[in-house]
């Protein structure tokens, strides 16, 4: 082997060390990990899913399942309102490390509020959850089932969306995802529900998300 | 000639290698997803009864309300000044302690919504209020619809003034998290 071929491979510790260093750095400094599916859909003031619990890991900051509705495709930060749930597993969420259900919204005073509802979820169960708004009592509201489990206590300033979205969330990159769903389904006005596979995927920090069959999609991470 | 197909092969195998690395998150002992069979349309899901948490250490005092309130800021914030028991101590006002005999009036002062269901309404909590400039992790909020090439933009983090927990009494769970401190 020449001289330059055992220059190179004399680099290939740094080089490595280099690459690691880089993966660590952006798992700390590079925010959650997403694997989320969109679709558009003007005017919708309603969107459910069934959502397969699985049986999440212990030990996790915390990862969710969010099926929610933003009301532009900005959906988060300042200028972004969603709403959302789905369940949820932590250990920041406590020291139970329990699953259980969370609604999140964006307020009229731009607070983010994220909070759980109580009781602790079953593993591997399919739950439906929804979030809608209502026509008759003029007011956003998040369901598990056929219940309603909190619904907003003023208007929020804005009484519908344009798009769906769903898929699976965690604190960092790396960290583990893992949410399955089936016959998603979006309201516009006071319309129908309507089936759909989402349109448009956005994933970040290692999150990954498939339409694994008609209607349904699987979101999971590291990929 | 030979020389250069070596080096070509030695930078193909190094950037095979850290791809795998990267990709592969190879690093962060994470092992590989495990895809769950695609559920089956027909049946209707079945439903695991509910059952009430039961684990979880009751917060009996104000103290120990700040002190799981300390406990969850560091997985929940970035500070720029770590709270510590010197930084808490030179600020009195950093850090506010209520108690509520229930959940829904202290959701009435901090807009965070109507409970239906009693059992969820009427739990006895603490709030926990930690004033100053911090950025809080989001857990819910979708990353921008359109951004696929500007990733960057959406970190999963937002700045607040501070940060409002909500602790069941009975079992120190979270049940609320608000970025911000802005009451009704």
């Amino acid at each position: 082997m020449r001289a330059s071929s055992v220059r190179l491979l004399g680099m290939l510790p740094a080089v490595l060390f280099v690459l690691v260093v880089v993966n660590i750095v952006h798992a700390i400094v590079g925010g959650g990990a997403y694997a989320m599916g969109y679709q558009f859909a003007g005017g919708v003031r309603g969107v459910r899913a069934y959502i397969w619990t699985g049986a999440p890991p212990n030990g996790q900051l915390v990862t969710g399942s969010p099926v929610g509705i933003c009301q532009t495709s900005v959906c988060s930060g300042d200028n972004g309102k969603a709403i959302e749930t789905g369940w949820v597993k932590g250990t920041s969420l406590g020291l139970g490390d329990a699953l259980r259900q969370y609604y999140a919204f964006r307020d009229t005073n731009n607070s983010w509020k994220f909070n759980v509802v109580n009781p602790v979820l079953g593993n591997n169960t399919w739950y439906q959850f929804k979030v809608l708004y209502s026509h008759s009592a003029a007011r956003w509201e998040v369901w598990r089932g056929n219940d309603v489990v909190w619904f907003a206590p003023h208007s929020l300033g804005w009484t519908f969306g344009n798009w769906t979205a769903m898929g699976s969330e965690a604190a960092n990159p790396g960290n583990w995802m893992g949410v399955s769903s089936w016959h998603p389904e979006y309201k516009v006005g006071s319309g129908s529900w309507t089936l759909f596979n989402y349109w448009f995927s956005q994933t970040a920090g290692q999150g990954c998300i498939i339409p694994s069959y008609d209607f349904g999609y699987h979101a999971w991470g590291p990929c | 000639m030979k020389l250069k197909t070596t080096n070509y092969m030695i930078i193909i195998a190094v950037l095979l290698l850290a791809t795998l690395i990267i990709a592969g998150g190879a690093i962060s002992g994470q092992s590989s997803p495990v895809l769950p069979l695609p559920p089956t349309p027909g049946p209707a899901p079945t439903w695991a009864p509910d059952a009430y948490i039961s684990e979880g250490t009751p917060i009996t005092s104000r103290d120990q309300a700040v002190q799981r309130a300390l406990l969850l800021d560091s997985a929940w914030t970035a500070r720029e000044q770590p709270l510590t028991e010197e930084v808490i101590t030179a600020n009195p006002n950093m850090i506010t302690v209520e108690h509520y005999a229930t959940r829904q009036e202290a959701s009435n002062v901090y807009r965070w919504g109507d409970f239906p269901e009693p059992e969820v309404a009427s739990e006895p909590v603490w709030v926990v209020i930690i004033k100053g400039k911090v950025a809080v992790r989001v857990l819910g909020g979708f990353p921008p619809v359109f951004t696929r090439d500007e990733k960057a933009a959406f970190t999963g983090w937002e700045e607040a003034d501070g940060v409002i927990y909500c602790f069941s009494q009975e079992t120190g769970l979270l049940l609320s998290l608000t970025a911000g401190t802005e009451q009704k």
